[in-house]
């Protein structure tokens, strides 16, 4: 029985040798392009984190380049020397390489480049990933909501454009819904990573009375400020500066890059990769809130919990507005 | 009684004063003798790794302050060494201490990123709520006092002792000092290692205080700021302390203006620094004759054998 099933075995994979169809994975190798350090605690440790997910799922052999400016011909060296290598499969993981990755997708149409965070693509070799990042925020709203004791909530945020802008309608929508009385005030620090900038915009939140604090930053600065004056936090990103804030931290909403990384790989790996765009949704597994801190009443966790089968199932969907501020948010959008 | 809000704005203002401030004075005292040294941000954040690190791992914050400013200060010798000893270029050794001081930082607390500070530098009184400009002014943070005395000492140094004399000499015209029998070397030497110091200094009241914990990039450009102020100041530590201020209430304002509900825009805020430093100059060179008061030698490494 055995041997017969062997011999089956032989016979299909010399079969498909001899079509020549199918490749397999070790026909490939990964490279990543990270902007930050690897380690960094948030964005770029972020994507490392896929990237061991993806070798663990698929075994497939990758490479990093860390602390790669957002410059084109950074990009380009960087890129180039995987090439050389034999490298088919390149990911440049943040906005900046947008203009290079392009360029490159045309000059090498045998190598896929997938580009993080960007809008560009074409429909053979050169895609686009991003996730709902709006989701897990609106999740993470219900909870801000619902622990405001001074209906005051402060959210400080990087730069007023449509990704960042949505995610505090969204996160303001959630607090809506669980407490009508309650107002979330922006302050933009026009900066994704800056300790003393960000320090200064928590601040200044809070000397508007503001007893949760929610960020779109990079740095854990908001939460030492938090922790400092007995407030609670929302993080971002990873569970970054839960160590360092424990008393203030909340949730955060989080990235899980790697099951999409498995995903896109395996496409590729089939043959059946086009291009093109993808924005991955809680569904997907991309996008997630962490794990509530057990302060959070038990009755907002259940909402919570209720929340996220409904968007998970395509239930329900927090709404997208990008152009203005929902009217429970205090602050501009063209500051 | 005055708003909470205009306590806290003149709080963050002093705090972010303090930490310019204290790297722009000893800039100051290091350019005094004629070196300029462009490695401020990597010196802050030398001191702002190392002082963090000893608070984790002992707890002691009179260490830490102490490891903090003596490491800055050994890191600033580095510039002392190739500029004084071997007379190469300060600008290109300046910015080598810059990068070099954030990639050894960054390495130095890879094991300390995001961990929490259980010992910070505390207030120096217990007013928790101050309602009054005094009472703000008596519960800020012990390195804002030891900044106002800094600044004192120095101005009285530099105006009213052989030391500041001598200082002020070597960065004027090394040439003659050295005829007159000053040490050159060993001024410029000591004036590089202090500033390293202050820098120090200014580095673990931001990981200590400011802002208490570690990532890399901490200071982000608050280095190239001081640089900034010591021109702004003419070299002089109280106008300096000034412009520390001014700088400070900008940085302060760019949040706050928005929680206030005004709708300039804080781009206009966060380039004024730079904006009203290029004026002075300007208005210096063509009220004062170019007189801005840099020390005349600034950037020339002195050869006793050049004739």
């Amino acid at each position: 029985m055995r041997r017969s099933m062997a011999v089956g075995l032989l016979i299909i994979s010399i079969l498909t040798m001899a079509c020549g169809g199918a490749a397999d994975v070790d026909d490939y190798k990964a490279a990543f392009v990270y902007v930050g350090p690897a380690d960094d605690g948030g964005w770029s440790q972020a994507h490392d984190v896929g990237r061991q997910f993806l070798v663990d799922e698929t075994g497939i052999e990758t490479a990093y380049t860390e602390l790669i400016p957002e410059d084109a011909t950074e990009f380009r060296t960087v890129a180039e020397a995987y090439i050389e290598q034999g490298y088919n499969i390149i990911f440049g993981t943040t906005f900046g390489y947008i203009d290079a990755m392009a360029e490159m997708a045309e000059e090498y149409p045998d190598v896929i480049f997938l580009h993080c965070s960007g809008y560009l693509s074409n429909d053979s070799n050169f895609g686009n990933y991003f996730g709902k990042m709006y989701q897990p925020r609106y999740l993470s709203g219900l909870a801000a909501g619902a622990m405001t004791e001074s209906n005051k909530i402060g959210y400080v945020a990087a730069f007023p454009i449509p990704e960042v802008i949505r995610g505090i309608n969204a996160f303001a929508t959630g607090v809506k819904e669980v407490n009508p009385d309650a107002t979330v005030e922006v302050v933009w620090t026009f900066t994704w990573f800056g300790p003393e900038e960000e320090t200064q915009a928590a601040n200044a939140l809070i000397e508007t009375g503001v007893d949760v604090l929610a960020q779109h930053q990079d740095s854990p600065s908001t939460g030492v400020v938090a922790e400092t004056n007995g407030a609670k936090w929302i993080s971002y990103n990873t569970a970054y500066g839960q160590e360092a804030a424990p008393g203030a931290f909340v949730t955060a909403p989080v990235w899980a890059w790697g099951p999409y990384y498995v995903d896109v790989v395996n496409t590729i790996i089939d043959g059946e990769f086009a291009g093109g765009a993808y924005w991955g949704g809680m569904d997907t597994g991309l996008v997630s809130l962490y794990e509530l801190s057990s302060d959070v009443p038990s009755d907002i966790a259940d909402l919570i919990s209720q929340k996220t089968e409904q968007i998970v199932a395509g239930e329900f969907d927090p709404p997208i507005v990008e152009e203005e501020f929902i009217d429970n948010v205090i602050g501009t959008v063209s500051p | 009684m005055i708003d909470i809000q205009l306590v806290g704005l003149l709080n963050a203002t002093l705090q972010a004063a303090t930490l310019l401030f204290i790297a722009a004075l000893g800039e100051l005292i290091t350019e005094k003798s004629g070196i300029l040294n462009l490695g401020v941000e990597g010196m802050i954040s030398i001191g702002a790794v190392t002082g963090f690190m000893t608070a984790i791992n002992t707890q002691n914050i009179l260490l830490s302050v102490l490891v903090g400013i003596l490491s800055s200060s050994v890191f600033a010798s580095i510039h002392a060494l190739v500029t004084v000893v071997l007379k190469q270029d300060q600008t290109v050794s300046g910015l080598i201490l810059t990068i070099l001081g954030l990639a050894v930082s960054a390495l130095l607390g890879k094991n300390y990123v995001g961990k929490k500070l259980e010992t910070k530098l505390e207030n120096i009184s217990s007013i928790n709520e101050p309602s009054n400009i005094l009472e703000v002014l008596i519960s800020q943070n012990i390195i804002f006092y030891i900044a106002v005395v800094l600044m004192i000492i120095t101005s009285y140094v530099l105006k009213n002792t052989m030391f500041g004399r001598r200082l002020e000499a070597v960065g004027e015209d090394s040439r003659s000092s050295d005829s007159m029998g000053l040490k050159i070397a060993k001024t410029q030497f000591i004036a590089t290692c202090v500033g390293g110091a202050f820098a120090g200094l200014s580095g673990v009241y931001l990981t200590l205080s400011y802002v208490p914990y570690w990532t890399d990039n901490m200071t982000s450009g608050r280095g190239w700021i001081a640089l900034a102020l010591v021109i702004f100041g003419g070299w002089k530590p109280y106008r300096t302390a000034l412009g520390a201020l001014l700088f400070g209430f900008l940085e302060a304002l760019v949040p706050r203006l928005q929680t206030y509900g005004f709708e300039l825009s804080p781009y206009i805020v966060k380039i004024t620094p730079y904006i009203i430093t290029i004026l002075v100059l300007i208005i210096l060179t063509v009220y004062k004759g170019g007189i801005t008061g840099a020390p005349k030698n600034i950037g020339v490494p002195f050869f006793r054998e050049n004739r």
